[in-house]
């Protein structure tokens, strides 16, 4: 035990477990184990971040930070003179492990297989490198541990027993994955087959050295790292049933039960696993990201370094149970890898660092935890167990690891030519971490890697993320000019491609590049589209992805979000079901579905949408404040305001959540000394009043205008136009969002904003609304006029009067999700027959 | 929970997921088996190099 009584903490990794392969097992009684950890704690979906590869990921997840702090971009690294790869070691990690900071505070830690571990770092306690497990040679030769693998170094020759050697596997062994191994010979010589009896050891050694170092050493803090779950998936989860049409039965049926063995043999070692710790252990069981199992598998493998990675799902798995944890396996939403060291070190009351990119999971805790804060763990000096910073590695010790990076598909080939393969991986890195800025909305810097590196290589999946960030940075007139260079050399490499892909295995439908959609850049191209105002021209290019993609369920989403800001709702809900067809716990689609039932005034069902996605990702403050609005219309006023507090509390420069508080706290709660609190914040942050008139064509607002005009009342005019009709209707009122510096200079005056403009109008303004009514009956009367001699028969279309419905249903909607919005409504027949005393209340009204 | 586990079945050179699945004391207990019948049916892959 440890000198010390506080209580140990053991962290379990499985790479790439997704609850859907485990609920179905939990609930056939296949995963016993699990289910008990999850009933004695919590458990919750993770996020990962992109791009998801392990070695960045689980980095991530032991030091609270992404790749471009912590270091470690990717499965490989160059050697340090240059001249060749090396599988991405430790010494490549620039930031402190929670490891690291355990062992400044002067507790044990026992490391087990972690990825990048290698060199083990010198920690008090033991590390045992990822390297410990893999097998260079066949059985009956010497089979010598790499330098490096374990510290401290006096327990190699000890820990070196725990190690399998796939030649050591049994056929009962490999059975459970393979029944038809009993009889058929040929199976047993099969690459997949050597593929999955090779996990199966590599598994059985992280686990025996894992349970040999629980059973024999002091230990405060235990980390234990399984790859096997990702690679039997990768072998096999194309076999996983349902069968898919493309696969072939023969393989279906010998390799179909290799996923579920593979998760009940990890449940197996976890029941052993928790035998091996006492009551007052904390654990902690998680994966980095998630594989996809269902309809949702991909159809191809792109032919590229890291390709495979298109089989993992961004959801992983999280649960933790021990003292001072919720119990009664309640489910947490809105966890991310980047949480994990944050919440470890909380729940260990250690100091969490203010630079760290995770927060702390406090919905895990059974009481509430206070959280000491330093600004960083890498300003602490001190002694934290990591290595002499000029340490080296001999690259050729690790060429072994690396070529079962290479077996794996995880990376080239490695060519003669090391130099070239050098510079290739180093900037295959930089992407990386360039995709890992993107997914942090970190665009200054991935800008700056991606125009690099897309220079340098002309590759097209570097240029695609930078379109990307173009588009996202809004320099849209670059995107597009980048798309049209694309275009033309995907289509060059997509005919080098297939030429390989036949020259390969013409029969292979996973390495054949007829599958080889540019889905990423036709995805960029509608969203630019959408993004330049051309709502129409975006959608049939999204919606041309979804049918080549019908599974893909950001497209669904995205398209749903379109249609709402379009205000098609029943378009959107239609698009937001399918999302949820595809991955029903999608806390996007929920809210997305929420907000179409909102706005069509079905409060129920937003509600309940709001809490859907809430159960799966708490921290989305958008969602918190549409469920304020919905409580807010149905009159429940507590619940909003308690919807609209959480969504103040999750992003504090909200203004409009801000505004609804002030609202329900003077109107409805009678508690004015709490609007005070939110009328100090917006009185500080809120740029100035805007006054607003809007109605639709034929209402009668130009005249309106040109009567204010007329009385000196500031009107916003568009100078270069000769019609009355478009007088007031200027450039930068189409395109509020580019064009805030214009609004802020119109503070004061009247502006006219068309009805499907309104919903851009930015929440850090009060606005003062004219809503210009006149009977919808009137208003055809006028349009039919205005048509005139093309419309001999004095009929408005039914087009036409539906386009005028859901202009003036714009309205109505905007109007109602405005918070304090200060409306002065002005009935068209009064204003025409006297103006003056319009004229008079609007005065006082802009007063 | 008990460090040392209870074996009620006899171990055989065939060994077993099960075995591998108690660590480090399921290998002796499997690998002291093995060195007892080592005519053992296994799936022979080739070296790791070759393997996949």
């Amino acid at each position: 035990m440890s000198k010390t009584k506080r209580s140990k903490v053991l962290l379990i990794g499985w790479d790439a477990a997704d609850w859907k392969v485990i609920d179905p097992l939990i609930q056939q009684g296949k995963m016993p184990a699990l289910k008990g950890l999850i009933e004695r704690g919590v458990y919750g979906k993770i996020q990962t971040l992109d791009p998801p590869l392990s070695p960045m990921l689980w980095t991530s997840i032991a030091t609270g930070f992404r790749a471009d702090k912590h270091g470690i971009g990717g499965f490989v690294e160059p050697n340090p003179d240059g001249t060749g790869l090396r599988p991405v070691t430790s010494t490549s990690r620039k930031v402190k492990a929670i490891w690291n900071i355990l062992h400044h505070k002067d507790l044990k830690s026992n490391v087990v297989s972690w990825w990048p571990s290698n060199p083990a770092e010198p920690i008090n306690g033991v590390m045992v490198s990822n390297h410990y497990q893999v097998a260079s040679k066949p059985i009956d030769e010497e089979w010598e541990m790499p330098r490096g693998t374990v510290h401290p170094k006096a327990m190699s020759e000890d820990l070196k027993q725990w190690r399998v050697h796939p030649n050591e596997i049994t056929l009962a062994m490999t059975l459970p994955f393979i029944p038809n191994l009993e009889k058929d010979e040929e199976l047993r010589k099969a690459k997949r087959t050597s593929g999955v009896v090779k996990v199966i050891a590599n598994a059985a050694s992280v686990h025996a050295v894992s349970t040999n170092l629980m059973r024999t050493t002091d230990w405060d803090f235990m980390a234990v790292y399984h790859d096997a779950i990702d690679h039997f998936s990768h072998l096999a989860m194309r076999f996983h049933p349902p069968r898919r049409p493309e696969i072939d039965e023969k393989e279906f049926e010998d390799y179909k039960n290799v996923v579920e063995s593979g998760y009940r043999f990890h449940d197996m070692m976890l029941e052993r696993t928790l035998e091996l710790i006492d009551e007052d252990t904390t654990v902690m069981l998680i994966s980095d990201h998630g594989f996809h199992s269902d309809h949702q598998r991909p159809k191809y493998i792109p032919k590229e370094p890291s390709g495979p990675a298109v089989e993992h799902s961004p959801y992983g798995i999280f649960v933790m149970a021990g003292p001072g944890i919720k119990k009664g396996g309640q489910r947490v939403s809105g966890a991310s890898i980047l949480d994990i060291t944050p919440t470890l070190l909380a729940h260990m009351d250690f100091e969490v660092g203010q630079d760290m990119e995770g927060k702390v999971l406090h919905g895990v805790f059974e009481q509430t935890k206070e959280v000491n804060m330093i600004p960083s763990w890498e300003e602490v000096s001190g002694d934290f167990g990591m290595h002499d910073p000029d340490l080296m590695e001999d690259p050729w010790q690790a060429m072994e690891a690396l070529q079962q990076l290479v077996d794996l598909g995880y990376i080239d080939e490695i060519g003669d030519d090391k130099l070239l393969a050098v510079e290739k991986a180093k900037r295959e890195n930089q992407y990386y971490v360039a995709r890992n800025l993107i997914n942090a909305k970190k665009w200054n810097q991935a800008l700056e890697i991606l125009e690099r590196i897309f220079e340098e290589s002309k590759i097209t999946r570097y240029g695609q993320r930078l379109a990307f960030v173009y588009l996202s940075t809004n320099k849209l007139m670059k995107c597009q000019s980048l798309i049209d260079e694309l275009r033309i050399l995907e289509k060059e490499s997509s005919l080098e491609n297939k030429k390989e892909a036949l020259k390969k295995n013409p029969n292979d439908p996973f390495g054949n590049a007829d599958y080889e959609e540019p889905m990423y850049l036709d995805f960029v191209e509608g969203l630019l589209n959408l993004k330049i105002n051309k709502p129409k021209k975006a959608l049939p290019i999204l919606e041309k992805v979804q049918k080549k993609n019908p599974n893909n369920l950001q497209v669904a989403v995205n398209i749903g979000k379109i249609l709402n800001q379009r205000k098609k709702y029943q378009a959107s809900e239609k698009q937001f079901i399918k999302a949820l067809a595809i991955d029903n716990r999608n806390a996007q689609a929920h809210h997305g579905l929420g907000v179409s039932f909102l706005r069509r005034k079905m409060y129920a069902e937003a509600i309940e949408e709001f809490f859907a996605a809430t159960e799966e990702n708490f921290f989305i403050p958008n969602v918190h404040y549409h469920l304020g609005e919905a409580f807010y219309k149905t009159g429940y006023f507590n619940e909003a305001e308690q919807a609209f507090s959480v969504a103040v509390s999750l992003s504090p420069g909200m203004a409009r959540a801000h505004k609804w508080l002030v609202d329900l706290y003077e109107h409805k709660l009678q508690q004015p000394e709490k609007a005070a609190k939110h009328e100090i914040f917006l009185n500080e942050n809120i740029k100035g009043d805007l006054h607003i008139v809007s109605g639709v064509p034929g209402s009668g607002y130009q005249d309106f205008l040109k009567m204010l005009e007329e009385n000196h009342l500031d009107v916003v005019v568009n100078k270069k136009s000769a019609s009355p009709e478009t007088r007031y209707v200027t450039g930068e009122s189409k395109k509020i969002k580019e064009h805030l510096d214009w609004l802020a200079y119109q503070k004061g005056r009247i502006i006219y904003i068309a009805p499907q403009y309104l919903s851009q109008l930015p929440p850090d303004y009060n606005y003062k609304f004219i809503y210009f009514e006149k009977a919808l009956a009137d208003i055809i009367d006028s349009s039919i006029e205005k048509a005139g001699k093309t419309n001999k028969k004095k009929i408005l279309s039914l087009k036409k009067l539906n386009q005028l419905e859901s202009e003036i249903s714009k309205i109505e909607i905007w109007m109602e999700s405005q918070p304090l919005l200060q409306i002065m409504v002005v009935e068209y027949d009064g204003f025409k027959k006297d103006p003056k005393p319009t004229v008079e209340q609007l005065k006082t009204f802009f007063e | 929970m008990s460090k040392d586990k209870k074996l009620n079945y006899t171990v055989t050179s065939q060994g077993s997921l099960g075995l591998l699945a108690l660590g480090d004391i399921g290998i002796k207990l499997w690998r002291d088996a093995v060195k007892d019948n080592p005519k053992n049916k296994r799936v022979k892959p080739k070296n790791q190099n070759e393997q996949n």
